[in-house]
């Protein structure tokens, strides 16, 4: 009696209306579902496409960066040309010029950055979404690129250490106060002065100390094929910086 | 009184239409969940699917240093061979020739990547999506190769800092501007040649200079031997990177070019 009664109940429903409601929640469960998908989606990529945009100022303060380095480099590499004169016993470069020369050739500069804060930053999902290769090519090189090569230390050659062994103490911190390191960039990068128009007393000692060691000639050359390196990395960063830049810049 | 008409409105209710639309909700919702949960699986794939193809261009950057690379120092090879012959007095390996050969034997290149931030960049944190387990191990393997064997620190040793002590600063100047590193996107390239002139007088005296150092054609062996090492740790890499490329073309129906 009551399953005949069930049966009836069921039988005098509006199957198509019911087929019709379920359709309507299915329908309205994977709309919803692929709207959702399509919303973090776009969300993702605006979000990709911002970070993108806020690298632009890295970008600059990159720039930036690697022209102080090449531009710290050029000046110790004049500084070494007078050295150089100096041990040659050039009559143009005084014992004075020579003595400063010798010191800031051995000067060095070199990035303080650390490229795997880059790398976390802007990680390996966001790089992902980028279709373009002209700017996921050359942030992947950025990304991936071993930073140390261009860090001070590489720079710390013997040169470096024997130069400030010979000249006196008291000489290297008068060039240090006068015509040592200046911060530039609002504290970014550093600077050397192009010229060093101080005057050192017994500059005549200093500097025949210096050449009493003609080893250090040769420890220079070494000190300059190094210099050399850092501006063929430097090059090589500034080089994907550009690229970057201007791809992002197209984004605009 | 209350409880009797409360009793009765329940009674009066359509509990058939009531059960159905009960029904038709949790099935709903299932269906939609389970919807929802393949798309997912399918987005995952597709994720999968991307990260893969993503790599490939920068294996294909790794193949093209890798090669790069051993074209670098077969040419430095080649010219640690003159200096060899210079300095056992070959006569046919000229003064000049000489000076040069010895400096660009000293020349060294290594990979600029670092390891850590490469396999961030190529997705270490979606690896574990790559479902077929031979094509995940490959893409793990490249992921954690130790790059720092790669890199240049390495062949910086004792020949390379003191024949750049040796040869006066001028001549290596002259010969790094003329036939120095040339720079690509990824990695170096060392002109075969190098035709520069050096004076008679000059190139005299740096060849003697280096003559007078007989231990440094010990140090460029060395430095040989150093290269050879740095070499096969280049072929480790090349052996994770190539059967990756393959895996990539098998499981995404690309062919290599």
């Amino acid at each position: 009696m009551i399953f005949k009664r069930a049966a009836a109940k069921l039988r005098a429903q509006d199957w198509f209306a019911i087929a019709v409601e379920l359709g309507i929640v299915i329908l309205g469960v994977f709309i919803g579902s692929w709207v959702n998908d399509w919303s973090q989606q776009r969300a993702a990529d605006r979000e990709t496409r911002e970070l993108l945009l806020q690298l632009r100022p890295e970008m600059t303060r990159q720039r930036e960066s690697m022209t102080s380095i090449t531009d710290y480099s050029k000046t110790t590499r004049n500084y070494a040309d007078v050295a150089f004169a100096g041990w040659r016993r050039d009559p143009r470069v005084s014992d004075n010029d020579f003595v400063i020369a010798a010191y800031q050739a051995s000067q060095v500069y070199g990035l303080s950055a650390n490229g795997q804060t880059w790398a976390t930053i802007f990680g390996g999902d966001q790089l992902r979404r980028i279709d373009d290769p002209a700017i996921r090519a050359p942030l992947q090189r950025l990304m991936t690129y071993d930073y140390s090569l261009l860090s001070y230390d590489r720079m710390a050659t013997k040169y470096r250490d024997n130069v400030r062994l010979v000249i006196p103490n008291d000489i290297q911190q008068q060039i240090r106060r006068s015509c040592g390191d200046r911060l530039i960039q609002d504290g970014r990068a550093l600077a050397l002065p192009a010229t060093c128009p101080i005057t050192i007393a017994g500059a005549a000692q200093a500097a025949a100390a210096l050449r009493a060691h003609p080893e250090l000639i040769g420890q220079l050359a070494q000190h300059q094929s190094a210099i050399s390196t850092q501006f063929v990395n430097v090059a090589l960063v500034e080089t994907q910086v550009d690229a970057l830049d201007k791809a992002i810049a197209q984004l605009r | 009184m209350i409880f009797k008409r409360a009793v009765a409105k329940l009674r009066a209710q359509d509990w058939t239409a009531i059960s159905i639309e009960l029904a038709i909700v949790i099935f709903g919702v299932w269906i939609g969940n389970w919807v929802n949960d393949w798309s997912q699986a399918r987005a995952q794939e597709r994720e999968a699917k991307t990260l893969v193809l993503r790599l490939r261009p920068q294996l294909e950057r790794l193949s093209a240093i890798e090669e790069g690379e051993r074209d670098y120092y077969r040419i430095t090879r080649r010219y640690a061979e003159t200096a060899l012959d210079g300095w056992r007095g070959d006569a046919r390996v000229s003064e000049a020739d000489f000076v040069i050969a010895a400096y660009q034997a000293s020349q060294v290149a290594g990979l600029s990547i670092d390891g850590s931030s490469l396999s961030i960049a190529l997705g270490a944190d979606a690896v574990h999506k790559i479902d077929d387990p031979a094509l995940r191990e490959a893409v793990i393997s490249v992921m954690s190769f130790n790059f720092t064997a790669l890199r240049a620190d390495t062949l910086l040793d004792d020949y390379r800092r003191h024949v750049r002590e040796i040869i006066p600063y001028p001549v290596q100047q002259r010969i790094r501007d003329s036939c120095g590193d040339r720079q690509t996107q990824d990695f170096l390239i060392l002109p075969p040649n190098c035709s520069i002139t050096v004076s008679g007088q000059e190139a005299a005296q740096a060849a003697a200079m280096l003559r007078s150092h007989p231990e440094l054609a010990g140090q460029l062996a060395f430095h040989l031997a150093q290269t050879t090492a740095w070499l096969s740790n280049l072929s480790r890499l090349e052996a994770r990177v190539r059967p990756l490329l393959t895996l990539i073309d098998q499981n995404t129906g690309l062919k290599r070019p």
